[in-house]
């Protein structure tokens, strides 16, 4: 493999696009309850995907990590990109969660197994759309859906929470949270956008 | 390419220094938001007057009435009596803790006083909050544990020694109402 190296401000630009990703994603506008918003950075399962994605990205070259001190320092912004990434599209702790973790993992190996650039980056989407679709479509739908009522000493409807929170403990966020968290998910696209012309190699020659 | 390689080994221009100024500014705010974890914008300055410690009884007070009032709203939003109130009770403990802080920064009788109100406020929406769940419908037995906790609360408002007789009033009659709700026939 070649050795590359990436323009500083290069490496600045998607640094500086990987971080706007990171706060804005982390951000939750909660319907109810009295935060006005809150911060919540990814959690374990996000991290290790992160990780997972990042040398699957870095494997296909989809992602590029140069050289020196770039590396180090491009290699930190990726992971807590991509894991807020992960954030945003994995729905809410739960069984759905689980399933939908355990795929997303097992989706890595599908990326990492594609001929070229072009082909990883449509399973990338293809794994990212439709993480969007179960979180964003499926779960709102399911808990509007699986509501019971209480009839006197009857509490159906508590027992219908403890079975809907087993598989999913959905937490519904003003409308204004999908349009943040779709800016953070821009912002993550633009950071491989802006280093998706293959770099130059130490030698001078294109890569 | 060419430019770009050429900026590589160049010295940042002003630009670039700001674009990565701007960078540690953005990974400062994701670690202190992180760590701090405001819920408000609000919150964000009167944290910062509380840990710095200035004028840290205004910031007190106003976080306190802030908190507050979101668990008021709360608990008249709510369509359920059977709703899980902890985030609404946690937010009390929290306005407790700052009208507390309030108190010891208070600077004579008058702030003094607004923070015991805020306290005694605090007490009266926690306790009625605890009634309300203690006492259910008529086939479910009153939750003692529930009440009293509420009558304790309900004590601690009476104890504040610089509220008005109308606010001992309120809080003296809801914790009547507790008691009896502990002890429906006291006579037996």
């Amino acid at each position: 493999m070649t050795t590359l190296t990436l323009p500083r401000r290069t490496v600045l630009g998607a640094c500086l696009l990987l971080a706007l990703a990171t706060l804005v994603g982390g951000l939750d506008l909660p319907a109810h309850g009295y935060a006005a918003f809150q911060f919540a950075p990814f959690g374990l399962v996000a991290g290790l995907l992160g990780i997972v994605y990042v040398f699957v990205l870095s494997n296909r070259e989809l992602i590029r990590l140069g050289t020196g001190w770039h590396r180090g320092l491009l290699m930190v912004y990726w992971v807590a990109g991509t894991a807020t990434a992960f954030r945003i599209l994995l729905p809410p702790p739960g069984l759905v969660q689980v399933g939908l973790a355990v795929t997303t993992a097992l989706a890595a190996a599908v990326i990492v197994s594609r001929p070229n650039r072009e082909s990883a980056v449509v399973w990338l989407g293809i794994v990212a759309v439709t993480l969007a679709v179960m979180k964003f479509g499926l779960v709102p739908l399911f808990e509007a859906r699986s509501e019971l009522p209480d009839w006197g000493p009857f509490q159906l409807g508590q027992t219908a929470d403890a079975l809907r929170d087993l598989f999913v403990a959905y937490t519904p966020q003003r409308p204004a949270a999908q349009a943040i968290h779709f800016g953070a998910l821009a912002c993550y696209t633009a950071a491989l956008w802006i280093q998706w012309r293959p770099p130059s190699s130490v030698d001078g020659t294109a890569g | 390419m060419t430019q770009d390689l050429l900026n590589a080994d160049s010295p940042p221009n002003p630009i670039e220094w700001a674009g990565w100024g701007l960078l540690a500014l953005l990974t400062a705010t994701i670690l202190a938001l992180a760590i701090f974890r405001p819920t408000d914008p609000g919150t964000i300055v009167d944290e910062i007057r509380l840990r710095a410690g200035f004028d840290r009884y205004q910031a007190a007070m106003n976080e306190g009435d802030r908190l507050l009032s979101r668990a008021t709203a709360d608990f008249r939003l709510a369509v359920r009596t059977d709703d899980d109130r902890s985030t609404e009770y946690a937010m009390l403990a929290e306005a407790e803790q700052r009208f507390l802080t309030a108190r010891r920064e208070a600077e004579g009788f008058g702030e003094d006083q607004r923070a015991q109100i805020g306290l005694l406020d605090v007490y009266y929406a926690w306790a009625q909050a605890l009634y309300l769940d203690g006492t259910g419908e008529w086939y479910r037995r009153n939750d003692r544990a529930v009440l009293e906790r509420a009558r304790d609360l309900a004590e601690r408002g009476l104890a504040l020694p610089n509220i008005t007789g109308a606010q001992r009033g309120r809080m003296a009659d809801l914790k009547t109402r507790i008691d009896r709700a502990i002890t429906p026939w006291p006579i037996l």
